[in-house]
């Protein structure tokens, strides 16, 4: 149980970081609100025009408090690559070395704990706004509790991918556009601005085996179209690929040490 | 003739008082609360074409803040000032081809890229002709002793190469004025030693205005005849390096080497600095025990094997300015 | 015309520091191309189940990308510093520009350029070539649009960034301000409710880096080139008079906020 706790209380040093920055979290609430704004907008024109009340079995406000939980999730992400990819190039990631939590490992949990404020703040501000304009009575409680459940694995996830794109660092010069790759398969394949409903069926056979899906489309799809069957399989989904992550980092991690041995750091 | 002016120069800045917390910040937001700090409190000075000047003053007192002014980066609150009989902030582009400068933690220079093209396109941003900008060119880069330099990235250059690449780039459009600020912060002596010799060659063939500040004292003695010490935006010294040194010169600094063992020595005015064994350092205070009174009250307590009669270094003078003036 | 020969001497400089880094360069150029292309994504399977919204199509929306991104690409690659004006007057930087003879804000916009900008770049102009109808006889209106939305885009970066002036610490509020005009130029502008279509004309001027350009490509019509004119000549002068009123205020590096 050791090296959890530490991690816990890595991760809890980077959220009380992210909560020193008011201005820029702030900011983040500001930016929440805009996207929120240019969805409903988008959406109101699309249903008015289509006429129908439900879309692939989405009504306007589900489709609304979908896109508020693929937001929360995917504007919570932290872009830990960077400071990776810095620690890399100067050449500190030489002493961590000594240190007696891996680098993944802390990497991984100062990335979740960056995100942890940036969700609730998310949350809470789309929500906010989403409500006040299409209004409230989308998702159910069980809803709400499965979301939060396949929130933190889709976060987990997410962390793990921002830590291999971290990684990389070791083998290229940039990592940045690897990282808008990533962004992008969230943004399409993920469901972030269109659930998998909506795609055509090969699309959404492809999108279904992609581990994209299961950071922004599950914790949503949970949310407004709550059945127990669907998120066991969603959740399962997650481990599997999580597992999958896991040992691709601590691979991947140890081709970077030997790198680091022979080039000195 | 005159070539920098300056009557009454004052500066304000106001800054923002914020309480902590979200509520301080909305509040500051709605009701912002400010507090006027003089920067700069009405100093006069004029400094002659060709004259070579310190500008000396503890982090704070103002110093870069009269240079930003001279130089038309900050507008005064008040006050008048000339420069090459332009007014900086007036007419700072007309100023800026006249006057070079160089901050010695911020480089002009491309990071990525060989010299030699950070000087190209400085030639071009001060419209330099091609023929007279070549030949300033291969006068200086001779003059530094930078060819072989000119062609490699920045990043690779020494700190002390790249230093005088920063002189150099400085110097391409044959400036009246050099302002330096802190010109050989974070170099070694030899180094330090080198590029203040090229300044002293500059000025002495081209005539240059010479306008440093620095806490180096090294610099200050060896770059400069006259000194100007500022504190709390106030000028409190204006003179001669020289008489700087005399009129602050309260203390020498007595080494000796003993036969005997040290026995310690009381007498007013002396200070025993430090003492192992034979070798001891004492500090007098002329004011209070003329020397030849402490050195044969020496003389005749000990047997003296060596003994060595020191001015102190240059920071300690100017030490001793800013303790005085924070007294008065 | 002094500050274009300088803006071309830094485009030069710019380039010849990037080619330096050949790898990333190339790495940023086309990721960001993949990176927009996906973007498209989304639109094409919106539209193939609704083939006309308020008066745009696929081809509608490709074309408010096709001007938007070319002009954004543009101004950031050529003005790679108009997303840091607010970092660089805050850190007290802008010293620099204003020891030298140049005109101080052409000069610090133009000192760096933005790799990914020469993506977007390519992207738009990919769009343009593919994607827009009519043909080459376009091409001069497409140069010249987008030509004024990168002008349009720079005076809202300068804006943004001159509230420094002001305000201090302004860079999360300046490149707020900036992400969300380009944010909202990728939407049609007819998707959004009145009172924000106002913003949207005026404040974050969305509309005009991208519905109204992209409506004088698909269909010209002289009011909305003279639309797009009149406001890129205004914003433009509007934020050079706030940058050289700002500039009177500049306070170097020592802007302060004391705690107390």
């Amino acid at each position: 149980m050791k090296p959890l706790r530490r991690c816990l209380f890595i991760g809890r040093i980077a959220a009380r970081q992210q909560l020193a920055y008011r201005g820029e979290f702030l900011m983040r609430a500001v930016a929440m609100v805009i996207f929120m704004g240019i969805f409903m907008a988008l959406w109101s024109t699309v249903y008015t025009v289509s006429g129908n009340a439900t879309e692939s079995g989405y009504t306007l406000r589900d489709i609304v408090w979908y896109l508020v939980m693929t937001e929360t999730v995917m504007m919570s992400s932290s872009r830990i690559f960077l400071d990776m990819g810095e620690a890399v190039r100067s050449g500190a990631v030489a002493y961590t070395l000594a240190r007696p939590v891996s680098f993944p490992l802390f990497q991984a949990a100062t990335s979740l704990g960056t995100s942890a404020p940036r969700f609730a703040l998310n949350l809470a501000t789309g929500a906010l706004v989403v409500g006040l304009g299409v209004g409230f009575g989308a998702g159910s409680l069980p809803g709400l509790l499965a979301f939060l459940l396949l929130a933190i694995l889709a976060l987990l996830l997410d962390a793990l991918i921002g830590v291999l794109i971290g990684l990389l660092a070791f083998w290229m010069e940039e990592t940045q556009p690897v990282f808008w790759i990533y962004q992008k398969l969230l943004f399409t394949v993920g469901g972030l601005f269109l659930p998998l409903e909506f795609f055509p069926d090969w699309l959404r056979t492809i999108s279904r085996w992609l581990p994209f899906h299961f950071i922004t489309y599950a914790p949503a799809r949970a949310f407004v179209a709550f059945a127990p069957g669907e998120v066991a399989r969603l959740a399962l989904g997650q481990v599997l690929y999580l597992a999958f992550f896991g040992t691709l980092v601590a691979l991947v991690w140890r081709a970077a040490q030997r790198r680091l041995v022979v080039q000195g750091g | 003739m005159a070539s920098i002016t300056v009557e009454a120069l004052t500066k304000a800045f106001t800054s923002q008082v914020k309480s902590p917390g979200l509520r301080g910040s909305v509040r500051a937001l709605l009701h912002p609360e400010t507090r006027t700090v003089l920067a700069v409190k009405g100093i006069s000075f004029a400094v002659d074409e060709g004259e070579r000047v310190a500008f000396i003053g503890p982090n704070g007192a103002g110093k870069s803040t009269t240079i930003k002014i001279l130089t038309g980066i900050l507008h005064p609150t008040s006050g008048n000032a000339s420069v090459l009989g332009l007014v900086p902030w007036k007419q700072r582009q007309q100023l800026a081809y006249q006057i070079g400068a160089v901050f010695g933690q911020k480089s002009q220079l491309w990071y990525h890229l060989p010299p030699v093209d950070s000087f190209d396109l400085l030639a071009h941003i001060y419209a330099l002709e091609p023929a007279a900008y070549h030949e300033r060119r291969a006068m200086l880069v001779e003059l530094f002793e930078i060819g072989p330099h000119l062609q490699t990235p920045v990043r690779k250059l020494s700190l002390g190469e790249r230093m005088r690449c920063e002189i150099a780039a400085s110097l391409l459009h044959r400036p009246r004025i050099l302002f330096l600020d802190e010109p050989t912060i974070g170099l070694d002596v030899v180094v330090k030693q080198r590029i203040r010799d090229l300044i002293l060659e500059l000025n002495q063939q081209e005539g240059v205005t010479v306008f440093l500040t620095s806490h180096d004292a090294g610099d200050v003695e060896v770059l400069c005849k006259r000194a100007m010490v500022i504190n709390h935006g106030e000028v409190i010294y204006d003179g001669g390096v020289t008489e700087l040194k005399h009129t602050y010169l309260r203390t020498k600094i007595i080494s000796l080497k003993l036969a005997v063992p040290w026995q310690g020595f009381d007498a007013p005015g002396v200070t025993v600095l430090k003492h192992t064994g034979y070798g001891v350092k004492l500090e007098v205070d002329t004011t209070v025990a003329p020397i030849e009174q402490v050195t044969s009250g020496l003389l005749s307590r000990y047997s003296i094997v060596d003994i060595n009669i020191d001015n102190p270094q240059m920071e300690a003078i100017i030490a001793q300015i800013y303790n005085a003036a924070q007294v008065v | 015309m002094k500050s274009l020969g300088l803006i071309w001497r830094y485009l030069r400089h710019n380039l010849m520091s990037a080619m330096a880094y050949r790898g990333a360069f190339v790495l940023q150029v086309f990721g960001m191309l993949l990176n927009d292309l996906m973007l498209l994504v989304f639109w094409t399977l919106l539209f193939q189940r609704f083939p006309l919204l308020n008066g745009w199509d696929l081809t509608g929306v490709v074309t408010i990308y096709a001007v938007s991104a070319s002009g954004f690409g543009l101004v950031v690659a050529v003005f790679g510093n108009l997303t840091r004006v607010a970092h660089v007057i805050a850190s007290g930087d802008l010293d620099y520009y204003l020891a030298l003879p140049a005109n101080p804000l052409w000069h610090l916009l133009s000192s760096r350029t933005n790799l990914s900008g020469w993506g977007d770049l390519l992207f738009g102009v990919l769009l343009y070539v593919i994607v827009v109808p009519g043909g080459w006889q376009t091409l001069p209106l497409y140069v010249l649009l987008v030509i004024l939305v990168a002008l349009i885009f720079c005076a809202v970066g300068v804006l943004a960034g001159s509230l420094a002036f002001w305000l201090g610490q302004a860079q999360d509020l300046a490149a707020q301000w900036f992400n969300a005009t380009l944010s909202f130029s990728l939407y049609p502008v007819d998707f959004f409710p009145g009172v924000v279509r106002v913003l949207l004309y005026t404040l974050l001027p969305a509309a005009l880096v991208g519905s109204v350009p992209a409506r004088a490509l698909l269909q010209f019509r002289w009011q909305n080139l003279g639309l797009m004119v009149v406001f890129t000549l205004g914003a433009m002068a509007l934020a050079q008079w706030v940058f050289f009123r700002g500039l009177r205020r500049y306070e170097s590096g020592n802007m302060i906020v004391t705690r107390g």
